[in-house]
């Protein structure tokens, strides 16, 4: 009797204990994978050392691919044994929000499916934070417009997105220099859109047959759609538009001996406020003036500028004396106009040196 | 079965970055591509503001002269890969939306093919450089390479810093070697400069910045500057010239020997590309059937054009001053256009071959890696022309050619 009992549970043990060689789809039960957050690979677990030993043998039975590509092949992995683990570390990261199948066939002709999703962080709406220049009313023949977002943005989607009305409704037709590339800073947070030369530019070919893409006195709307989407894919939601009225074309040379300046008080921290006879391209003006003291270097300080005026607060105390306001010679107005030429130039007039103009700022004592 | 993490809460930022055991650290972004005569591929970086030189070696240069590139006789291109953009996703664990296509070269001693890709359409966009090895793709590692690389955007400095961050960039949109050197194009997002940047090679701290300004003829009574978009070299009776097209497409001549340090140059004028219309890339080939050597501009908006370098070398600057009539299209130096639509870059592999990356004329959502034979740039199964029907004329023999067989 005792006998028997030992009998028949030694049989249930030899049983149990071969069901996972005789039934292959047991073994694979064991076999899991999940994302190492911190090393940003993927673990499979559970493998047997024949399965360990035959993917990294053979790297082909193993596919981990994003399930949005449309193709057979899997993306680029390294796969190094982890104890008794398999790690997949990807040659580029797996990114966030996105979902991702492996597939392992295994030695015995049996075939291990995973899914992987990584979560999508909360990242915030996009919004056009600024648009530049701010002024009512901008010249015809403007150069450049700034649109700046509070969110990185994804590239690639201006030509699409971004559209210039007439007041009537009527689309603007390709107003902007179609360059294979946009012109976004770093960040991806400010867009340059360039209006195409060839029409803004006086009696060339594209400026003569469909015109200058803006018309004096008329008023306008760029408008970018509410599809526009953050790199995070968060969308703006809503079209933003940017109403403005187009006034006199502005063709001439910059002159910085015209614009107004407002000097501060000596030993104050007071800003200093250049007032300008027209409105300076948004970008260039935060780069191209700068403040040097009685030694020539640059005075430290914060800048800031709807590119019709321009203060500047100094970190340290004014001092009595002669500061230098220095002019770049690549400083543009928002038509293009420089201190060297105007954007159009009479024939011969452009060539001159290109060296910074220097204006004196007298800081009395008082 | 199938395992579904849910991760939630946790900041997914550290992943940036992490297993990226491929992508070389000196490569923020990747755009325009050049080989110097030898085995040094340039990579055009506008995020970093430099120009990469990667020396790439036999490990990853591969000859690709066993290659069939398709058969020249009876003007049939070979397809090298449908769904490029698909397929360089699948590497990258990306769809094909996620994919942009920057540029593509072919080193001419191997023949092989390189293609500059992104990764991503947002600031931390990974940058590759993917290669073709028979008809396969490899992303480069260019850790395997010797690398150094020449500035050539704005730089932050400390000054630049303490009035905020700055936000100036050079889209470098072309590079060109030509003995020794390289001229680098670009276009600013705050100054409408023409500023053609020329440098040597290998390279030194000097970056000698020819200032080019030239004359619009067309403007009648005016001149003006704009940023060069792309550029070439070529010899004009002898005569190294720049041959370079400007952002509202005016071709225009330029010897190299003007183009010193500082210096303010006019070029000549020589023709124009008409306007709505943004030109992609010039290259030089030599047409094999008539010995003349040709540049090809590619376009975003408008056909391929072919200009014989003898008609670059003679053509008369296009009038300007007082009283000149100015053109509304196309003119100038005679262009030939060619047959070439749907073209998103091209590069020459030899005398015959070219190559592209191009939309399918059947299917423009197909990108396609495929070649066209060379002069005339023509691949008789995309057109629907005659000789093509199956019981219309063959005056060329061209159907009773055995269907072409490749490698």
């Amino acid at each position: 009797m005792l006998l028997a009992s030992w009998m028949v549970r030694q049989t249930l043990f030899a049983v149990l204990f071969l069901l996972p060689l005789l039934m292959p789809h047991v073994a694979i039960a064991d076999i899991a994978s999940r994302f190492d957050i911190t090393t940003g690979t993927v673990v499979v677990s559970g493998l047997d050392g024949a399965g360990l030993a035959a993917v990294l043998a053979e790297p082909t039975r193993l596919r981990l691919q994003a399930v949005t590509v449309e193709s057979g092949r899997g993306m680029l992995v390294v796969l190094t044994r982890d104890d008794d683990a398999l790690r997949i570390t990807p040659q580029f990261p797996l990114r966030p929000g996105a979902r991702y199948a492996l597939s392992l066939d295994l030695p015995d002709g049996a075939q291990f499916n995973g899914e992987i999703a990584l979560p999508l962080p909360q990242a915030a709406a996009p919004r056009i934070t600024e648009f530049a220049p701010s002024q009512a009313v901008i010249p015809a023949n403007i150069l450049r417009l700034y649109l700046t977002f509070s969110e990185p943005m994804a590239a690639g989607q201006a030509a699409e997105a971004i559209h210039l009305y007439r007041q009537d409704g009527s689309l603007v037709p390709s107003p902007f220099l179609n360059l294979e590339t946009e012109l976004w800073d770093r960040s991806q947070t400010r867009l340059t859109l360039i209006f195409d030369p060839g029409r803004t530019k006086q009696g060339v070919g594209p400026n003569i047959a469909a015109g200058a893409p803006l018309r004096l006195g008329d008023n306008y709307r760029l408008v970018v759609s509410g599809y526009m989407n953050s790199a995070a894919g968060m969308a703006l939601g809503v079209d933003h538009d940017s109403a403005f009225r187009v006034g006199l074309a502005n063709r001439h040379a910059l002159t910085p001996e015209n614009w107004h300046v407002l000097l501060p008080s000596e030993r104050t921290l007071s800003a200093l406020t250049i007032s300008f006879d027209r409105i300076l391209d948004d970008g260039a003006v935060r780069r191209l003036l700068r403040i040097l003291d009685q030694e020539g270097e640059p005075v430290r300080g914060r800048v800031a500028t709807d590119g019709q005026t321009w203060s500047f607060t100094p970190e340290a105390q004014w001092q009595p004396g002669i500061y230098r306001l220095m002019v770049d010679p690549a400083l543009e107005d928002v038509s293009g106009n420089t201190t060297r030429a105007a954007f159009d130039a009479a024939v011969g007039t452009i060539g001159r040196a290109a060296l910074p103009t220097f204006i004196d700022l007298r800081i009395d004592e008082e | 079965m199938s395992i579904k993490l849910q991760l939630l809460g946790t900041s997914l930022l550290m992943l940036a970055g992490a297993g990226a055991a491929v992508a070389a650290p000196t490569l923020q972004s990747a755009g325009a591509l050049a080989f110097n005569d030898g085995n040094v591929l340039f990579v055009g970086d506008s995020k970093a503001g430099v120009v990469h030189a990667f020396d790439l070696g036999p490990e990853i240069l591969n000859d690709q002269s066993d290659f069939q590139l398709g058969r020249a006789q009876t003007f049939e291109g070979r397809t090298i890969l449908n769904g490029l953009d698909i397929e360089i996703g699948a590497l990258l664990g990306v769809p094909a939306a996620e994919v942009v296509i920057n540029d593509l070269v072919v080193h001419k001693p191997t023949q092989q093919i390189f293609l500059s890709v992104q990764r991503g359409h947002g600031p931390a966009a990974e940058a590759v450089i993917v290669k073709v090895d028979n008809g396969a793709l490899e992303v480069v590692d260019l850790a395997a390479a010797g690398h150094s690389s020449q500035s050539v955007g704005p730089v932050p400095t400390d000054t630049t810093l303490e009035f905020g961050q700055p936000l100036n960039t050079l889209a470098i949109t072309d590079i060109d070697f030509y003995k020794g050197e390289i001229f680098v194009a670009g276009v600013s997002n705050e100054e409408f400069s023409s500023k053609l940047r020329r440098m040597s090679f290998p390279f030194t701290d000097a970056v000698s910045t020819a200032s080019i300004e030239i004359w619009h003829a067309v403007h009648a009574q005016y001149e003006t500057r704009a940023p060069i978009i792309t550029q070439t070299i070529v010899e004009l009776n002898g005569e190294p010239t720049l041959i370079a097209i400007y952002a509202c497409t005016p071709i225009v001549r330029i010897p190299l020997a003007e183009l010193t340090d500082g210096a303010q140059v006019r070029g000549t004028m020589i023709g124009e590309m008409g306007f709505g219309n943004t030109p992609i890339d010039i290259i030089s080939f030599k047409n094999a059937w008539d010995g003349i050597d040709n540049v090809l501009v590619t376009n975003t908006n408008r056909s391929a054009a072919q200009i014989a370098l003898p008609a670059l070398a003679e053509a008369a600057a296009m009038p300007h001053g007082e009283g000149v009539t100015p053109v509304f299209a196309v003119a100038g130096v005679a262009q030939f256009p060619l047959p070439l639509s749907g073209v998103l870059h091209l590069d020459t592999v030899d005398d015959t071959w070219a190559v592209t990356v191009r939309q399918s004329p059947d299917d423009p959502r197909n990108i396609q890696l495929h070649t066209v034979a060379m002069p005339m740039f023509f691949d008789r199964a995309d057109h629907v022309v005659e000789m093509n029907w199956t019981d219309g004329p063959d005056p060329f023999g061209y159907k009773s050619a055995p269907p072409v067989e490749y490698n």
